[in-house]
């Protein structure tokens, strides 16, 4: 590569190369070798320059020839009348995500068949899904099916770009052919029929399409629908891990948002029943005349909203504004239809598109549709706690979707008082309420990854509850549903014992209102079994919760409370498995508050009595999940509480409850609960080890406990216990290090787990438990500071100035949490520690050092 | 440098907007640091498909400072061929801090996100390397780059703003891609 020697060897070459571009690319050589007739040097300077040009940077922009150029790195367009590979580029058919399509045919092809080429573009493409897409070519490449445009070639380009070559397809997409001819609905169920006969054959075959949308299907004028683009077709394979991850996360940013399902927005597995997820919008499109969502961004945030939590209206009720005709045909069946292939999450909608386009063809025969059908049968289940719920971010919208109760209720209330039937209004409310619990089940605590939507729909669901129990209807039977529902949200809101938001005080006022629905019928012995029951249960969450604000007294006493409801209930139904119970977690919350103020023998005693009821169960019912689940808990507080009283006891303890813990995890992998639980095991385990001084012991157990919350963190970013974890067990570890004289390593964990607990602290700065942790983690960082002072400049005092710093801060923390009563018993040495290290450097320290104030 | 305070300011660009070249000499040191500041908030926030545009900088300053009054294109032209330069600078610079502080970041430190694919720093420090050596060549066809590239202006902007024909622009723009094409590729 030569470089022009001077200033006017570059004015020479600059007109010579202008002209040569001016000049189609074929023709160039040609010109190059008439203008720089004889000069080798100047020749070659040009070609190189002129091959060049025919390259990319992110200074071109290739649409505005004149218009100001944008720093972007993208691919170049492929020009009219290139080649790529065999064939030759005759015009530009469309942009789509990944690249440009072009009309091509066969430069050597007498018959001039046409064929559709799509270019992608080379920033798109990493070497991972260039690989994938080279052995995706093969399998799509064997896909035959007449709605289905088939893969006839592919490649790269001299520039190393991919590109595919499809059958063209002459048509117009799925949704203008529909309107433009004002075909009546059973005639666009027909033509949506085949294209589903297409998706099926392809899942068949082991594929998925992954982005279905109207303008990937078009209709040629004979009326036969093609389906197109398997480009991002993907084999049925277990994901692998963060490539896979990583590269859904690319192909997120391409792909057309209003058809993705929430599982591709959430960078999750994509399966067959996203496939059916896009069906359903198509056939939503192709019903009520317009999309059922209106995305008006391309932020995550904004996408993982409207689609993963918002629900769109009916089909029936978006044609309204259309026709009155169709919105009366739409109603009932193929509302349930649409809505049951669009549910949020996968396993709830259709379990593949022969279901789908079975139900429709039951529609079109006038029998029987599941959709609906399914719906009831789930609502009178009780059972449904292996259920994965969707969320909207209007539960009642979901509820709607049930029964249409929510019409008739909002009908009710706005024709006022009068007409409507007061009973008749009555029965709304209690099934809403009802309906509500059951969307609450319990199943969605296990679901890792959900927790973002359901920060709105717990805003969304107080707002609903309090309009509730405004209402005059709102008699016994209704109060206790509320106060159910209150607590269900208060749970979501921020019980710390599972996966939560971390909104302590909302928690706290959500379970006020709960107990102050209940207390006043309890209390005046008019309320029944059931009702007592939960109220007791409102008392041991809100105490439970009370702990974590600091307040070990109120939990005690709420605790108190509870427990007192749950014995007299069980002794008045000794044989009512639910009764006994509930009494065991009564102790068991119980134990667990008085443990945190250091009442230990009095824990252990709540304990094994907790542990009676328990292994009396577990007798008759060996298997039983709950119970064992139980029992590994209350195992763990015996080998906490047995610490100090009986430490072989308490090792026999830890040992049953890790057996019983791994025992639940391999039946139950996937259940983040039971992770947090092996996880907390681990740590006391370690704090047991910790406390014989086998510190080498001790750490092997919190590292289990920090791969383990690591885990949970993982598995859904927006809980905070999988982040508590982390710290917590990095602090153990770094306890661990110092305990065996390693400073410096102390150090390292220590200020690791810092940057966890900081901002856990700034986020939620009522959790009185994350404060005095960090306060403990800055004297621990102190304590090993001065510790490696001292052993390199001996007693001076010299280069404790660090130390001192820590000591100011972690006593800052201590003394505002012990004027605001927040300091629970286990605190209170490293507070005496802070206090006296603090009195130490004011009297080593110099007066103008700032550690000194 | 003293700042002009803000009654200043108005008068200044009304002498501007009126024709008055001179005073947006004046106003440059306010330019600069309207600038700054923006790319710096800008440049913060590292989201993934951040694409970088210099030119929407550039024209989010320039509406700052005149409140979107009547000026003449001519005059708009002027003042970005200004801003064009300091854009280049305040990037760049950008773009060598954050070189150095990859090689910085401690492993175990809560990294923020390597924006992958669009981390623009060694793409601009290549190109600002090869506009200087192209300065030495022809000093004028790197003023039509860095006037395109860094304040996005037409072709006959840049043709107003360096004083030269629209089809010399042209000829610039497109023989000097290829040229730093070829340097920046190689």
């Amino acid at each position: 590569m030569t470089s022009p020697k001077s200033r006017e060897d570059w004015q020479r070459i600059k007109e010579i190369l202008d002209e040569v571009l001016d000049v189609p690319e074929a023709e160039r050589p040609a010109r190059i070798a008439a203008l720089c007739a004889g000069e080798e040097d100047l020749r070659r300077e040009v070609e190189s320059l002129a091959s060049a040009a025919e390259g990319w940077t992110f200074l071109d922009r290739p649409d505005e020839e004149g218009g100001p150029p944008r720093f972007e790195i993208h691919g170049p367009p492929g020009r009219i009348g290139d080649r790529v590979g065999a064939y030759e580029l005759l015009s530009e058919l469309g942009q789509g995500g990944m690249g440009m399509v072009y009309l091509a045919r066969r430069a050597d092809d007498q018959f001039q068949k046409k064929v559709a080429i799509k270019l992608i573009r080379p920033g798109m493409a990493s070497e991972f899904s260039l690989q994938r897409f080279r052995s995706e070519r093969q399998i799509s490449a064997s896909l035959e099916h007449p709605n289905i445009a088939r893969l006839l070639d592919g490649g790269a380009t001299a520039h190393g770009m991919p590109y595919f070559v499809l059958e063209y397809v002459d048509g117009e997409p799925l949704t203008e052919y529909c309107d433009r001819r004002s075909l009546p609905i059973p005639e666009r169920l027909r033509l949506f029929l085949e294209v589903c006969a297409a998706v099926m054959y392809a899942h068949q075959n082991l594929v998925v399409h992954r982005d279905i949308k109207p303008r990937n299907i078009l209709v040629t004028p004979e009326g036969e629908p093609k389906l197109l683009d398997f480009g991002i077709a993907k084999l049925l394979q277990p994901d692998e891990g963060a490539e896979a991850a990583a590269e859904t996360a690319t192909l997120f940013r391409m792909m057309t948002p209003d058809y993705a399902s929430p599982e591709q927005i959430r960078g999750e597995r994509i399966t067959t029943a996203s496939d059916v997820y896009a069906l359903g919008v198509v056939l939503y499109e192709l019903l009520a005349g317009k999309k059922p969502y209106a995305v008006t961004g391309n932020t995550p945030g904004e996408l993982l909203r409207v689609v993963c939590e918002r629900d769109p209206e009916k089909p029936s009720v978006a044609a309204r504004s259309r026709d009155q005709k169709s919105s009366r045909e739409l109603r009932g069946d193929l509302d349930a239809i649409v809505g049951r292939a669009m549910r949020k999450e996968p396993k709830r909608r259709y379990s593949s598109v022969a279901e789908f386009a079975d139900d429709i063809r039951h529609h079109l025969a006038g029998r029987p549709v599941l959709a609906r059908r399914g719906t009831l049968a789930y609502r009178a289940g009780k059972f449904a706690r292996r259920h994965r719920i969707a969320l909207a971010a209007a539960a009642v919208a979901a509820i709607a979707l049930a029964g249409g109760v929510l019409a008739t209720l909002r009908e009710a209330r706005r024709a006022r008082a009068a007409e409507a039937n007061a009973q008749q209004r009555y029965d709304d409310l209690r099934k809403l309420a009802s309906a509500f619990l059951f969307e609450f089940d319990d199943a969605i605590r296990d679901l890792p990854g959900s927790t973002p939507a359901r920060a709105l729909v717990v805003q969304r669901a107080l707002q609903y509850l309090d309009d509730l129990s405004r209402a005059p209807e709102a008699d016994h039977a209704l109060r206790r549903e509320l106060a159910e529902a209150y607590m269900k949200v208060g749970d979501v809101q921020g019980n710390s014992y599972m996966a939560n938001l971390g909104d302590v005080p909302g928690a706290l006022q959500s379970y006020s209102k709960a107990i102050a629905l209940l207390e006043p019928l309890v209390q005046s012995g008019k309320a029944d079994d059931d009702m007592q029951a939960t109220l007791s249960r409102a008392y041991l969450t809100q105490g439970a919760i009370r702990l974590i604000t600091g307040d070990a007294a109120a939990s005690i006493a709420l605790a108190e409370k509870g427990l007192d409801l749950s014995r007299r209930l069980a002794e008045r139904n000794p044989g009512d498995p639910r009764r006994a119970f509930a009494l065991a977690t009564a102790w068991q919350y119980y134990a667990f508050d008085l443990s945190a103020a250091g009442r230990d023998a009095e824990a252990y005693e709540a304990l094994k009595n907790q542990a009676a009821i328990l292994r009396t169960r577990l007798a008759d019912n060996p298997q039983d999940r709950d119970v064992r689940r139980s029992l590994n808990q209350n195992l763990y507080l015996v080998g906490e509480a047995l610490q100090d009283l009986d430490p072989a006891g308490s090792q026999k303890a830890y040992a049953e409850a890790v057996a019983i813990g791994e025992a639940l995890r391999v039946e139950d992998p996937a259940s983040v609960l039971l992770r947090r639980d092996l996880a907390y095991l681990r740590t006391g385990m370690g704090g047991f080890y910790e406390s014989r001084k086998d510190f080498a012991a001790a750490r092997e157990q919190f590292q289990h406990a920090l791969s383990l919350f690591e885990s949970i963190a993982a598995a859904d970013a927006k809980s905070v216990d999988g982040r508590v974890g982390i710290a917590i067990s990095l602090h153990n570890i770094g306890n661990s290090r110092a305990g065996e004289g390693d400073s410096a390593g102390a150090v390292r964990d220590f200020e690791k787990a810092r940057t966890f607990y900081e901002p856990l602290v700034t986020a939620d700065p009522s959790n009185a438990w994350a404060e005095g942790a960090l306060a403990d983690l800055y004297l621990a960082i102190g304590q090993e500071t001065e510790k490696m002072a001292k052993a390199r400049f001996g007693a001076s005092g010299e280069g404790s100035e660090a130390a001192c710093a820590l000591y100011s801060r972690a006593h800052d923390i201590f003394e505002r949490m012990r004027v605001a009563a927040k300091l629970t018993a286990v605190r209170m040495k490293p507070s005496a520690e802070a206090a006296a290290a603090v009195a130490r450097c004011r009297g080593s320290l110099p007066a103008s050092s700032p550690a000194a104030r | 440098m003293a700042q002009p305070t803000e009654p200043d300011l108005t008068a200044l660009l009304k002498e501007w907007s009126e024709g008055d070249r001179k005073a947006l000499d004046q106003l440059m040191p306010f330019v600069y640091e309207e600038l700054r500041k923006l790319a710096a908030s800008y440049l913060r926030e590292e989201r993934p498909n951040h694409t970088l545009q210099p030119t929407a900088l550039v024209n989010e300053a320039y509406l700052r400072l005149t409140g979107q009054k009547k000026v003449t294109w001519q005059n708009r032209a002027h003042f970005f061929g200004i801003a064009a330069q300091m854009m280049r600078r305040i990037l760049v610079d950008h773009a060598r801090k954050r070189q150095a502080a990859k090689r910085d970041a401690s492993a175990w430190k809560v990294a923020t996100t390597e924006v992958d694919g669009s981390d623009n720093a060694p793409e601009l420090l290549a190109l600002d390397r090869a506009l200087e050596e192209l300065e030495q060549l022809d000093p004028q066809q790197a003023r039509v780059v860095e006037l395109r590239f860094f304040a996005g202006l037409t072709v006959e902007e840049t043709a107003e703003v360096a004083g030269i024909s629209p089809r010399t622009v042209k000829r610039d723009w497109r023989t000097a891609k290829a040229w730093l094409a070829r340097e920046i590729g190689a």
